[in-house]
């Protein structure tokens, strides 16, 4: 906690300019409400805030772990042949050209109004990130220990699961955490285009009826939820020794 | 006199360049090593010292040339030295016993007799109290001292060693030159040794090859 010291400071300090600013009448209340009205809308509208959240959480949380397998198979499958990785690697690029929130529409239209269609926009953001920082981090496997490994007569898949699998981790945790910080986004993209319930609808609702506070809120609440699953996975992380 | 162990006959290695030109790095070399000898090959940086090795381990092919082993022509030698590098090459994940028994994690060997060889090797050398650290607290020697004891432990009948000691200081390097000669001794290995110190080769060697 104490590394994040002077971040948590200058959160306060930007606050209170922020509250300071608009309370001196420098600008419109309605337009920009002021941190503590923000907090206030927060707790007293936490109860109807609960579902959308829990909605919003349950999409990511789905979405982020079915892009990891996802993205971990990708990268092995990317590595096992170059022939496979200069066929697969040009697409991989193509499909990130594509902007997502131009297929949400269209995923929408396929798969309802459901869970499935933000789930979907959820793996689509955080796929790349993954697959590519996986396939980066077994492809720079130090020269030596390929050639100890062939010394021993290690399989393929010997090599991969004992040696460069995990020498890869610091690779694919970065892939993760950039994921991570995506996916809380991918769901509200999700949502924005047509859903029943998420922070996405909520925030929709919010602005309205011109509730700026509880924009502001939800905003607040969708930081939160990317910061959990940032530090989840570097909680994870942190029980490899490498 | 016994038969030799080992036996490379005429090797060659030329390597292809990308605009078609070839570049000779081994060229008709020739070799026997008796059980339980101890030969250094010296010569300048470029001359194939590395090449050759990787060539009997396997993990390269030749050109030209064959490799017996044993008193056979083996063509697929891949597991059947153990080859070690200046850079002990330690899994920062794995503990020291971990380490130790990755060459028999890829032979399959079950982890319960891979570990009891490992405590018995470290025992042996005084290495015990290190088996459940991890190798970022070891000093270089010592990085060096499990990654002997792992190339052993993969294969103690003959040993490809590259310039293993290249990067230490003098003192560990003198006291690593002497522990190696007491392991090498209790273990009757044969060793190929690849150094650039001809005062390393002399004390280590029972015969010195100039590439």
């Amino acid at each position: 906690m104490k590394k994040y010291q002077s971040s948590f400071i200058l959160i306060i300090i930007l606050l209170l300019f922020w509250e300071i600013y608009v309370r001196a009448g420098f600008i419109n209340m309605r337009i920009l409400p002021p941190p503590s009205h923000i907090f206030e809308a927060l707790y007293s509208h936490w109860n109807s805030l609960l579902p959308h959240v829990l909605q919003t959480l349950l999409e990511t949380i789905i979405g982020f772990l079915i892009a990891t397998i996802l993205g971990f198979a990708t990268a092995i499958l990317l590595d096992i042949s170059p022939k496979i990785n200069k066929t697969i690697y040009p697409l991989l690029i193509i499909s990130q050209t594509v902007p997502i929130i131009a297929l949400a529409p269209l995923l929408l239209l396929w798969f309802g109004f459901g869970i499935l269609p933000k789930i979907i926009i959820v793996v689509l953001y955080c796929f790349f990130p993954i697959a590519i920082a996986g396939a980066g981090g077994l492809s720079q496997t130090k020269k030596q220990f390929m050639k100890l490994l062939k010394s021993m007569d290690a399989s393929y898949w010997q090599g991969l699961s004992l040696v460069r699998l995990p020498s890869s981790l610091p690779s694919f945790f970065s892939g993760l955490k950039i994921a991570a910080t995506y996916s809380v986004a991918g769901a509200i993209v999700g949502e924005f285009v047509g859903a029943y319930q998420g922070l996405g609808v909520y925030i929709q609702q919010a602005a309205n009826s011109y509730s700026i506070s509880l924009v502001f809120a939800s905003i607040f609440i969708i930081i939160i939820l990317s910061f959990i699953i940032l530090k989840t996975v570097t909680i994870v992380e942190s029980f490899y020794k490498y | 006199m016994s038969a030799p162990k080992l036996i490379i006959k005429n090797l060659s290695k030329n390597y292809l360049l990308s605009n078609n030109k070839t570049v000779t790095a081994l060229k008709n070399f020739n070799l026997k090593v008796f059980p339980g000898e101890f030969v250094s090959i010296i010569g300048p940086s470029g001359c194939g010292k590395t090449t050759l090795f990787n060539i009997i381990a396997g993990v390269e092919e030749q050109t030209l040339g064959t490799i017996s082993l044993d008193g056979n022509i083996e063509n697929s030698r891949r597991g059947k030295f153990g080859y070690m590098f200046q850079d002990p090459l330690l899994l920062p994940w794995r503990t020291i016993k971990e380490n130790l028994i990755l060459g028999l994690d890829i032979k399959k060997v079950s982890k319960e007799i891979a570990f009891k060889k490992a405590l018995s090797l470290l025992k042996e050398f005084n290495l015990e109290k290190y088996e459940d650290q991890y190798p970022l607290v070891l000093s270089g020697g010592m990085k060096q001292k499990v990654s002997l004891l792992r190339t052993l432990l993969f294969n103690d009948s003959f040993l490809l060693l590259d310039e293993p000691f290249g990067a230490l200081d003098q003192i560990t390097r003198y006291s690593l030159q002497l522990w190696l000669k007491q392991v090498l001794k209790k273990f009757k290995t044969t060793t190929l040794f690849i150094t650039h110190d001809i005062r390393e080769a002399k004390l280590l060697s029972d015969r010195i090859i100039k590439l």
